[in-house]
């Protein structure tokens, strides 16, 4: 896996504010040799990373209060909630979270009129980290 | 000559793979493992552990729950890990008592029984990469 040093130091930001909490990225993927290495450079450069094999234990983290500030998350995942629906029930239950979704399947998650952002695979993981950078820079504002 | 005296010693943390279906149980033990200065991977079933395993990722110890979803239980990996990965070493964990107690036969130190102490779960860990420093396995 290659790591990007100036990508960690665009993660960190300064000293100042590396001294901030980190930011909690929930990986949803049910694909270890997909999730694994995602969590593990997403961590590399400064994130907390909590990992997730489908949309239902997706849920279970969020239902036990455990502050999440981003999900990437897969479109086409076992069970019956697919990625998209993770975005939904996200969008519902936490409207300050950004989704990211990312799928093998171009057309699976675009156009639902949900404000997730859209990743095709294959995804560069210095792509992910920067889109998450991104979006962090940029808070949704908690709907009323 | 002596030529690499001062030069960086460069050191690699072990690497446990976490098998655990509970994402709570396992985020936790991950976590702390992870503060513990270990490299940790998250698996949830035992076809995470073939893919893992059959990846070019060294991983040192696999520490795993008895009860998995599908077909094949942790017993089962820690004979599948014996037979093909023997230079890996596994911990099973339950916290069923006669799923433990049946572990015994598959761990060293005997099965790690729920709710464990994460401290204990890194003291047998460190067990395993001890004796592998020292005892070379054949």
């Amino acid at each position: 896996m290659q790591v990007c040093p100036g990508l960690m130091l665009v993660a960190m930001g300064s000293g100042e504010e590396s001294a901030a909490r980190q930011p909690v990225i929930l990986v949803v993927e049910d694909e270890i040799i997909v999730r694994s290495p995602v969590a593990e450079f997403l961590r590399t450069v400064g994130y907390k990373v909590v990992e997730a094999a489908n949309a239902a234990k997706a849920v279970a983290v969020f239902n036990t209060g455990t502050v999440i500030d981003l999900v990437f998350s897969d479109v086409d995942m076992p069970g019956p909630m697919d990625g998209v629906g993770l975005a939904c029930w996200i969008s519902r239950h936490h409207p300050g979270i950004h989704v990211i979704l990312t799928s093998g399947i171009h057309h699976a998650a675009q156009g639902r009129g949900t404000k997730d952002l859209f990743l095709p695979k294959p995804f560069r993981l210095a792509e992910v980290a920067l889109r998450i950078h991104s979006l962090l820079e940029d808070p949704l504002q908690e709907e009323a | 000559m002596p030529s690499d005296d001062h030069s960086p010693v460069e050191i690699t943390p072990s690497t446990i793979l976490v098998v655990e279906p509970d994402i709570l149980v396992r985020m936790a033990i991950a976590d702390y493992l992870r503060d513990c200065g270990y490299k940790v991977f998250e698996g949830a079933t035992a076809a995470d552990v073939a893919t893992v395993l059959g990846s070019r990722q060294k991983i040192d110890v696999v520490f795993a729950e008895v009860q998995l979803s599908g077909g094949t239980d942790g017993f089962a990996v820690a004979q599948w890990v014996r037979e093909k990965h023997p230079d890996i070493d596994v911990i099973l964990t339950s916290g069923i008592t006669r799923a433990a107690e049946k572990a015994r036969d598959l761990c060293d130190e005997g099965p790690l029984e729920k709710p464990y102490r994460p401290q204990e779960v890194v003291r047998r860990i460190n067990i395993f990469l001890e004796r592998r420093r020292t005892v070379p396995k054949g």
